[in-house]
């Protein structure tokens, strides 16, 4: 234990309680902290003087956003027991908004890329892209798709076995024919990902039969 | 006292999907499972999502919402961000919530919600991140029980606009704009070491006051 050091450690520690530490000096109150029991009480009570202050902002959310939490946790489907559970992440929001959440909890394990086939039915079981679980998402890389006609768009779906097929989003290609669009589930095996072609907007059913089909196995 | 939980009638989980009916109204008997989750504690709630229990998860979303949702939307002014924010933070917990180590739930989304402001303020900026919290002081959480016990947001208003305003200021542009010290430095044409002691006493004496309306 450290002890009788000046005052400039003190605000230090305060300082990265509330993450007002630029990289080098929190780098050296990091160190310090770890041997400092004067030092870790600072920084203690400023982390909850910090974190209280957020009570202060206290706004309710829209009621729309509740539904859409809820109804995107009910479609996710937990394959293992939690404590094997890997880290999975959500196209759902902004890919800015992933991002920072995402790596604020991504200090613990890697999922390892997992890659399934995906093929068109016309003509039958052509190679038509992969299904990627890369980084904790689900990716759909389609490849040799023609480009919708005006006013369609192409439509993911998850269907998981004798189930309905759940609504994922909306995606174009490019003039090669290829496109990409992230999947708001946990890859289960005996899943299938299907693209349809829908009305711009997307569909919350089907209303073509699919193009391309993926199964997770 | 509350009776004992009964279960509720669900609907297949895609149905669920876009008609959420079950999870908004009564479904089944009177006292369900979602009625019984509203009154338990966090930590029980929490046991419960990680067993994959969506009533506890919806509960906690009703608990917590408001703070996580109004800690991003002050920070980004923007409520459309804010709400992908607050999608993401709830929808990580239901996908990880082994990663809540105990301690005080409410303190920890806040600090969820806003490293992950953080990082979109400064994604376009060049200032350098900090490292990860230290582990060994992030799972200490007996001062965040201390405060956060009984916390009304009432109090920390009270106790925010009570302070010095510079002390203030300083504080807020740090902890809410996601500012170094030295950029609030810049910004307010104070010197380095002033800013450090308004931001530090600041806090200590906010620490002070919240501590003061706790109620033991």
């Amino acid at each position: 234990m450290i002890r009788g050091h000046d005052e400039s450690m003190l605000e230090l520690a305060a300082l990265r309680a509330i993450g007002a530490l630029e990289h080098d000096e929190a780098e050296l109150i990091d160190r310090h902290l770890a041997d400092c029991d004067e030092c870790q009480a600072e920084y203690a009570r400023s982390r909850a003087a910090g974190a209280a202050l957020a009570f202060s902002t206290t706004t309710p959310p829209p009621p729309e956003l509740r539904d859409r939490v809820l109804s995107r946790a009910v479609r996710i489907t937990r394959v293992r027991p939690w404590y094997q559970q890997t880290a999975w992440r959500f196209a759902a929001a902004a890919a800015v908004v992933v991002v920072a959440v995402g790596s604020w909890f991504a200090t613990h394990e890697q999922q390892p890329e997992q890659r399934w086939a995906a093929h068109c039915t016309a003509p039958v079981a052509a190679d038509c892209g992969d299904l990627v679980a890369s980084g904790g998402v689900l990716r759909l890389d389609a490849r040799g798709l023609e480009t919708p006609p005006a006013g369609k768009v192409y439509q993911a779906w998850v269907i998981h076995p004798k189930q309905e097929p759940i609504p994922e989003p909306t995606f174009s290609v490019d003039s090669s024919g290829a496109g990409s669009v992230e999947i708001a589930a946990a890859p289960t095996k005996g899943d299938i990902v299907a693209v349809t072609i829908e009305p711009t907007g997307g569909s919350k059913q089907p209303t073509s039969k699919p193009l391309l089909v993926a199964t997770i196995e | 006292m509350l009776a004992r939980p009964v279960p509720c009638t669900w609907k297949p989980a895609w149905k669920l999907a876009w008609d959420l009916a079950p999870i908004r109204g009564a479904q089944g008997p009177d006292f369900c499972e979602r009625e019984w989750a509203a009154h338990m504690q966090d930590d029980v709630l929490m046991r419960r999502v990680r067993a994959g229990d969506h009533d506890a998860f919806a509960a906690l979303y009703d608990r917590h919402a408001a703070l996580v949702y109004g800690i991003a939307r002050r920070m980004l002014s923007d409520s459309s961000q804010a709400e992908d924010v607050a999608q993401s933070v709830f929808l990580q917990i239901w996908v990880r919530p082994e990663l809540y180590h105990g301690g005080n739930l409410a303190a920890w989304l806040a600090r969820v919600a806003r490293n992950a402001c953080i990082d979109i303020l400064r994604s376009s900026t060049v200032r350098l991140r900090e490292p990860e919290l230290p582990l060994e002081v992030e799972d200490d959480a007996s001062v965040d029980e201390e405060v956060f016990a009984g916390l009304r947001a009432e109090a920390v208003t009270a106790a925010l606009e009570n302070l010095p305003p510079e002390q203030r200021s300083a504080i807020e542009q740090a902890y809410f704009a996601g500012l170094s010290y030295r950029e609030v430095a810049e910004r307010s044409g104070a010197p380095l070491g002033t800013v450090k002691s308004r931001i530090r006493i600041g806090l200590k004496r906010l620490w002070e006051t919240l501590r003061e309306k706790v109620p033991s």
